[in-house]
């Protein structure tokens, strides 16, 4: 499989696509860890993304991961892009961190926190992977596989029960028809 | 004219409005897209009543209450968001100005928005801080010292705030000089879209500038982010203008005053034909080739001709076919 070296030193393999930019220019880089620790400083805005490793996506299974509180899966997460509940940080965290890696700045908060004495932290700082796990392959070899089929059908039923509870037909009627076409599928296959 | 858009100051002919939304979610309940107990709503409504309706004298709106024309009219506002106006219950709660609403049950349990005529990122910045100041006093929030304040999408995380500009940008899309640009920033963590009907093709030229990352930087780092982008965006478009001015002037000039007369005089009018029209009066008052023209009028013409706040006005929803008439009789009559 082809392995990108780091853009600076050359010498290991690239784990992180920084994007960095001033006002005046930008620039692209993957970089390996120890470049990538090197020179967080004077930047402005940076954006880090997984290095694509591989041109051609291996189909493999899915973790059968389930948030323990609200029932949202791993599958489900990948699906919609949303979790249902706080502790779904906790319990779906390998496929939340990937997400955050593809889409956001470092793994560290420094805007506002809520003010004042009630406001405990509802999600313990341990509980989430630390932004140093490197990118392993399995990261990138992850796709929506056969296995979980039967998963994301149940899910789809009781989004659905959700969704009528809820007097939101548009969504109802969606995900009806979004469970007609896999049933078809199947069918065909 | 929306309340929101009143008494606004515009520094320039390019932006029509700022607008900055924060996702928030109380801690221990399950997210929107998960609540099933009607008194799990219940109880986000009443914090929200509590902070804004008892001791603020906002007011709230009960979606289970108002009809599906009256939540159009409110998504044409840009109040409140597309899929929010499909919600069958909790509902909103809006400022008298209609600068601040508070969404009950969106993605999240709360989105605080507000929403300011003209570019005004930090003013509307410090409008929502208040808001959210307000209601963390009732509201125990879902928070985390990594990851900030928590929600449904892991792309909201952090500061869980959006930051958005709208922009009229005529000889930036005509130029075809856009496509390069809107590239370019997002490879800088922000996005510039079409503007109207959010995610559908853009309608004429307004655009809209927003950050894409919300965790990893302070609130501030994104202001200014989307403000120094904006600003960009401002030169871009007004360097575009005089350049296009000045190779082709006639042909401009033409345009723009084609577009002043079909504006003044036309008998149908559909939203795409008005709307490239404002767009290109606009950008002769940028020259210096219209004037007596306030913006505040141009723009609201955007909201005011549009189908459910049409029919709030005639109190009935036209067929299509009428609505093109009506709309260039409102427009007609606001510039005369
Ligand atoms: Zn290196
Ligand atoms: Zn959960």
């Amino acid at each position: 499989m082809y392995r990108k070296m780091c853009d600076i030193c050359g010498k290991n393999p690239a784990t992180q696509r920084v994007i960095n930019f001033t006002n005046t220019k930008k620039e692209v880089q993957d970089i390996c860890d120890d470049c990538f620790h090197k020179r967080q400083q004077g930047v402005i805005f940076t954006i880090i993304k997984g290095v694509e490793k591989s041109a051609e996506p291996v189909k493999a299974e899915i973790p059968q991961r389930v948030c323990r509180v609200c029932g949202t899966t791993a599958a489900g997460f990948m699906q919609t892009g949303l979790v249902g509940c706080d502790n779904c940080y906790v319990d779906l965290a390998p496929e939340i961190l990937q997400m955050i890696r593809a889409t956001q700045g470092q793994i560290k908060h420094l805007g506002k926190t809520p003010d004042g004495a009630p406001h405990a932290e509802s999600l313990k700082t341990e509980d989430f992977p630390t932004e140093a796990e490197p990118i392993t392959e399995t990261d990138t070899k992850r796709t929506v596989g056969e296995p979980t089929e039967e998963n994301l059908a149940l899910k789809l039923k009781k989004e659905l029960e959700a969704a009528v509870l809820m007097e939101d037909y548009e969504k109802a009627i969606e995900l009806r028809d979004r469970l007609a076409a896999m049933t078809e599928d199947n069918r065909n296959a | 004219m929306p309340k929101w858009l009143r008494d606004g100051e515009f520094k320039d002919d390019i932006v029509l409005s700022t607008r900055v939304r924060l996702a928030r979610n109380v801690k221990g309940l399950p997210y929107p897209n998960r609540m099933t107990r009607q008194s799990d709503i219940n109880r986000l409504v009443g914090i929200a009543k509590k902070t804004f309706v008892e001791h603020a004298d906002f007011e709230f709106i009960d979606f289970g209450k108002i009809t599906n024309i009256q939540k159009w009219i409110l998504q044409e506002k840009y109040l409140i968001s597309p899929q929010f106006a499909r919600r069958k219950y909790a509902g909103l709660i809006l400022s008298p100005d209609e600068r601040l609403s508070i969404m009950i049950m969106e993605e999240d349990h709360f989105r605080l928005q507000g929403m300011m005529p003209g570019f005004e990122v930090e003013k509307t910045f410090a409008l929502v801080d208040e808001l959210d100041n307000m209601l963390a006093k009732n509201a125990d929030y879902s928070f985390s010292q990594k990851l900030g304040y928590l929600t449904a999408c892991p792309t909201n995380l952090g500061t869980g705030m959006r930051v958005s500009v709208m922009l009229n940008l005529p000889a930036l899309n005509m130029t075809r000089e856009i496509g390069p640009i809107v590239a370019d920033f997002e490879s800088r963590g922000l996005t510039c879209r079409g503007a109207f009907g959010e995610g559908t093709s853009p309608l004429g030229d307004l655009f809209q500038i927003s950050n894409e990352v919300t965790l990893g930087f302070s609130e501030k780092e994104i202001l200014k982010a989307v403000e120094s982008a904006t600003r960009e965006m401002i030169d871009l478009e007004k360097k575009a203008q005089r350049t296009l001015y000045e190779i082709n002037g006639r042909l401009v000039e033409d345009r723009i005053f084609r577009s002043l007369a079909t504006l003044k005089n036309a008998r149908m009018l559909s939203t795409k034909e008005m709307t490239s029209c404002i767009s290109y009066v606009n950008m002769g008052i940028s020259l210096g080739l219209i004037g007596n023209l306030d913006h505040e009028r141009l723009y609201s013409l955007i909201i005011d001709t549009r189908p459910a706040t049409m029919a709030e006005k005639d109190g009935k929803l036209l067929p299509e076919a009428q609505r093109d008439e009506r709309r260039a009789e409102l427009v007609r009559r606001a510039l005369t």
